[in-house]
């Protein structure tokens, strides 16, 4: 029997939920190098990832009953605790870190994202409705969701004011997702 | 602090999701959304809708201890809690062999000794709910179990039939009693892949003719473990 990747996820978070370890291994082995890769963009340092990873299966863990397939997608719900445990590590550790200055992990994974969509499933759709956006929203929106930003950092990174910066987000946000939609 | 208007409440969402919020308005969201379905909801549009530009990000290997780490940390064995997963009862019916396949790995994993294993979860025709479960166990063989309290109406009783790949007639399985458990005679169905199991709704001492009188209510299918 041939199941597509989204059944296979689906599984295995069912069969977590009903403590099957193995699975949860399964699930490590197959899905932590996608997910260390949004933490360390997020966080460039390697500790603070493993960190951030570390907190995000372990919810994945003890949430996995509460998945609901109807809802959406396991990817989705998956890749969604690790940017929120990451963007919260970001957000405490910001205070302390000075992030300005590229380490190497950040220097080793340049790659533009919105070339990258073409190749992922329902990417395409996604690069044409981010393309048909103004530049500065489309940049503000990737610079966010792919590198963790705040709308205050995105202002301080552009050096434009925080309210503009706002505004170009939520414009963004609203014409993507009719875009979307349409 | 949550906003009323759809709008707004659809802007923040997003903004949640991409995670441009300061951390007293992302504490005040994740709040919010503990109790506030609707937003919830949104959010979970935004995740969806953003997700392939997380795929497109690279994969990073993490570090070799770090699931030694993850699971040195893990709570001890909870008991299984599968009937209480949203995920289990909410699946659709296009996930079913999925989770059908789930299941068969996951007793697989429980099985003193790795022999075929075959589960089916049979569901309403047209319904989303799993409402029986065949399984099959080490030493009892193939068992069906109710996972709902449904019954059928007064005098009537449902038989359970078994319909293997090729096969044209359904083979009766016997009266599913009252409790909803019924251990399948060995000699009346060979576990194998693709076997339909069919349940209906027939008077209460069974089915007089041998074949199904009335309409199936619930039906599966037996999926082998990978």
């Amino acid at each position: 029997m041939v199941l597509d990747e989204d059944d296979r996820l689906d599984a295995l978070l069912v069969a977590c939920a009903a403590g099957d370890r193995r699975a949860f291994r399964r699930l490590y082995d197959q899905e932590s190098a996608r997910h260390y890769g949004l933490a360390l963009r997020i966080l460039h340092q390697h500790s603070a990832a493993a960190d951030a990873l570390q907190d995000a299966f372990l919810q994945i863990w003890q949430k996995a009953s509460t998945f609901d397939p109807a809802r959406g997608s396991a990817r989705a719900w998956l890749a969604s605790i690790v940017r929120y445990r990451a963007l919260d590590a970001a957000q405490r550790h910001r205070r302390e870190v000075l992030t300005d200055d590229p380490t190497p992990a950040d220097a080793a994974e340049e790659f533009d994202p919105i070339a990258a969509l073409a190749a992922q499933r329902d990417g395409h759709r996604l690069q044409a409705c981010l393309g048909g956006l103004e530049d500065r929203s489309r940049h503000a929106i990737v610079l966010a969701f792919v590198d963790g930003l705040t709308h205050s950092e995105i202002a301080a990174r552009i050096t434009k004011p925080l309210g503009t910066v706002k505004a170009w987000i939520r414009r963004g946000l609203a014409a993507l997702r009719s875009c979307l939609e349409a | 602090m949550i906003p009323e208007d759809s709008q707004e409440r659809d802007a923040l969402a997003g903004e949640y999701v991409l995670g441009v919020l300061d951390r007293a308005s992302r504490a005040a969201m994740a709040a919010a959304l503990e109790h506030d379905a609707n937003l919830a909801l949104r959010v979970e549009q935004w995740q969806e809708r953003l997700q392939p530009l997380a795929d497109a990000v690279p994969p990073v290997p993490p570090p070799q201890d770090l699931w030694p780490r993850i699971e040195a940390a893990l709570p001890r064995p909870a008991r299984p809690k599968l009937w209480r997963s949203v995920g289990f009862w909410r699946v659709s019916t296009a996930g079913m062999t999925a989770l059908a396949a789930g299941l068969a790995a996951l007793l697989l994993v429980r099985s003193p000794a790795p022999l075929p294993v075959y589960v089916a979860v049979l569901t309403a025709p047209q319904g989303m709910e799993a409402s029986f479960l065949v399984e099959s166990r080490p030493r009892a063989g193939l068992v069906l179990t109710a996972l709902t309290h449904a019954a059928p109406a007064a005098g009537r009783a449902y038989e359970l039939w078994a319909l293997p790949p090729g096969a044209t007639k359904p083979v009766s399985l016997g009266v599913v009693p009252g409790g909803g458990r019924l251990a399948l005679d060995p000699a009346r169905i060979k576990p194998s892949a693709g076997t339909a199991l069919l349940i209906s709704l027939e008077p209460e001492t069974g089915s007089p003719t041998g074949q199904p009188t009335g309409p199936v209510v619930y039906q599966g299918q037996l999926v082998e473990a990978e």
